[in-house]
């Protein structure tokens, strides 16, 4: 089995590596079942070739999903500066490609975006409301406690994950999942450690 | 009551999340903030003497003035070096400068985090 790890080019998805799946091999002579190629081989993808080349440098070997990509992405830039054109800088086209294959592509358009960022806005203020209450609680918690190691680490703790909101993009989404994680008791172990 | 000492304790936060552009310059703004901030100072020393409330609470009054002190020193430093005012990136969802981020960050792990620590010591 083989993957085709993708990566970013400028907003692009392209094939850039290929990696190959350990094998379980058989030694007739030793009777011993062994893993081969357990070191991940990463092949360097040829631009414009459609084909890798080899960890060690002399394999090449044809690919045939980038010759789909390549139709894809041009499919996709020939779309995105159409609609440029057409909506001015207001309009963005996304187009992935992954494993040759779109696996999104999506127009915004101006009001679409407007609603975007009014919906940004107002999440901005909630989220920063809520970011600005979890420490207070936090701080609340911390100085009814008895102000052992654990508080402090937990107090800790709780600024790290508030404040990993501050990311642009992700870091909100993180926030929160680190949020509920510590919630359900997922960092009570590290806290602990410091009683 | 507690709890609204503690909100209370954490003003220069609250700036910082929706009002930035007050704790920038030296002007009036500034200047209320400072009276304000020293007044809570002064506030948390006077109702732990009367024993009002709990004291390990009270002290969070004394958070601003040291909030503050840590949000000037930052943004001395970070204007000396870009020229400009930084950004608040919380809750941001398009890019932001990295140096606006670490400045967002070190503000809220040191400016926020660390007067919670140091007051109560």
């Amino acid at each position: 089995m083989t993957w085709i790890d993708t990566r970013s080019r400028n907003g692009i998805w392209v094939d850039e590596r290929i990696t190959e799946e350990p094998k379980l091999e058989y030694n007739k002579t030793t009777g011993i079942y062994s893993f081969t190629g357990d070191v991940v081989v990463i092949n360097r993808f040829i631009p414009f070739s459609g084909r890798v080349e080899g960890g060690d440098g002399n394999e090449q070997r044809s690919i045939l999903p980038s010759i789909t990509s390549y139709i894809s992405i041009g499919g996709g830039i020939i779309g995105g500066l159409e609609q440029s054109y057409k909506y001015g800088d207001n309009t963005v086209k996304y187009a992935q490609i992954v494993n040759g294959k779109v696996r999104a592509a999506s127009v915004l358009t101006r009001a679409s975006q407007m609603n975007a960022a009014k919906m940004a806005t107002g999440l901005k203020v909630v989220g920063r409301s809520v970011t600005g209450l979890s420490v207070a609680t936090a701080g609340y918690q911390f100085a009814n406690s008895n102000m052992s190691g654990n508080d402090y680490a937990r107090l800790t703790g709780s600024l790290v994950i508030t404040g990993t909101a501050f990311i642009p993009l992700v870091g909100p989404i993180i926030s929160i999942g680190l949020g509920v994680a510590d919630n359900y008791g997922a960092f009570d172990d590290i806290y602990n450690y410091f009683e | 009551m507690d709890f609204v000492l503690i909100l209370i304790g954490l003003s220069i936060m609250w700036l910082f999340m929706y009002k930035i552009e007050w704790l920038f310059d030296f002007g009036v703004s500034f200047l209320v903030i400072l009276i304000y901030s020293i007044i809570l100072f002064a506030l948390s020393f006077l109702l732990l003497e009367i024993n009002y409330g709990n004291p390990n609470i009270v002290v969070s009054l004394r958070m601003p003035i040291i909030s503050l002190a840590i949000f000037k020193m930052f943004h001395i430093i970070f204007k000396f070096i870009y020229k400009r005012n930084p950004e608040n990136t919380a809750w941001v969802f398009k890019k932001k400068p990295i140096q606006d981020i670490l400045f967002s960050i070190l503000f809220w792990l040191l400016g926020v985090g660390l007067p919670f620590f140091l007051v109560i010591l």
